[in-house]
């Protein structure tokens, strides 16, 4: 994913604004991450560039 | 299509057969996919600059083509399914298209109140059973701009008594949703598109159009 796609990215489950970890990045893609909401608190990952923001709940271990 | 160690606890059916899905909806609509898609665009009328989201976008097809339509607007697909959306992502970069494909529910939007002028779903809310699509319709409603735009488009219920594509749908094991088969259904005239103009109006949805095409077998549903 491109970091402009936080101007717009929210938390699925309060709607509150996500903070960006990066652990990869390779050009101006973030391959590897997550996002963290501090208000439920919980983290959505970002794996292949993709961001999951399945709700805790109904992902799927 | 089988589950898989991926699949999010929605309710709603999820698909994951992401490289034969293009094959399949071609199968599916008897070819006529790529006029019904160009049909809901037309309809749709995606201006340059507008900010746009497909729910279910699947492997981002139709993404794909609003992209071109907004042009520096931003487009963004979610979809439920990962391997639709790694899909879709090969698909955009292929085409040179800056899409922003998610994995994430229509139940559950990520994103804040009133940040897209047009919202589009294509042949993915006979997925969902109502309740989900209750939750859904009214998270597209929260996330549209005042006077911002829904574009869906769906089988049509309650056409022709054998419905056609029911049977195939059948066929590849996903005529049922809800526990009852889809074919059984329209064969009593109580498809989804009958609720849905209703199931809009609560969803804080006004200006409701069912639009009337050449496409009988498929209905095309605007709403504010």
């Amino acid at each position: 994913m491109k970091r402009d796609l936080m101007d717009i990215l929210a938390c699925p489950v309060c709607k509150s604004p996500l903070e960006l970890t990066v652990e990869k990045e390779e050009q101006d893609e973030i391959v590897i991450g997550s996002l963290l909401c501090r208000k439920c608190p919980e983290t959505y990952p970002i794996t292949d560039s993709i961001p999951n923001l399945l709700p805790p709940q109904l992902r799927n271990a | 299509m089988e589950k898989t160690a991926d699949t999010p606890k929605t309710a709603g059916r999820v698909l994951h057969q992401a490289r034969w899905y293009d094959l399949f909806t071609r199968f599916v609509s008897l070819g006529r996919d790529k006029a019904i898609r160009e049909h809901l665009v037309e309809l749709a009328a995606p201006a340059p600059g507008e900010n746009v989201l497909d729910v279910g976008c699947g492997t981002g097809t139709l993404a794909i083509v609003l992209k071109s339509k907004v042009r520096m607007g931003d487009v963004h697909g979610i979809d439920a399914s990962p391997e639709m959306i790694e899909v879709a992502n090969e698909k955009a970069a292929k085409v040179g298209s800056n899409i922003h494909f998610q994995v994430a529910l229509i139940e559950a939007l990520p994103f804040p109140d009133a940040s897209f002028d047009l919202v589009t779903s294509s042949f993915m809310l006979h997925h969902l059973p109502d309740d989900l699509k209750r939750t859904g319709l009214a998270e597209i409603r929260r996330v549209l701009n005042p006077g911002g735009r829904f574009l869906v488009t769906d089988f049509a219920a309650g056409h022709s008594p054998h419905f056609p594509l029911g049977n195939l749908l059948s066929v590849f094991g996903l005529g049922h949703a809800g526990g009852e088969s889809i074919v059984d259904k329209h064969a009593r005239g109580e498809g989804m598109v009958h609720k849905l103009p209703l199931m809009l109006k609560e969803a804080g949805f006004s200006d409701v159009e069912t639009i009337a095409t050449r496409h009988k077998d498929f209905a095309f549903m605007r709403a504010r």
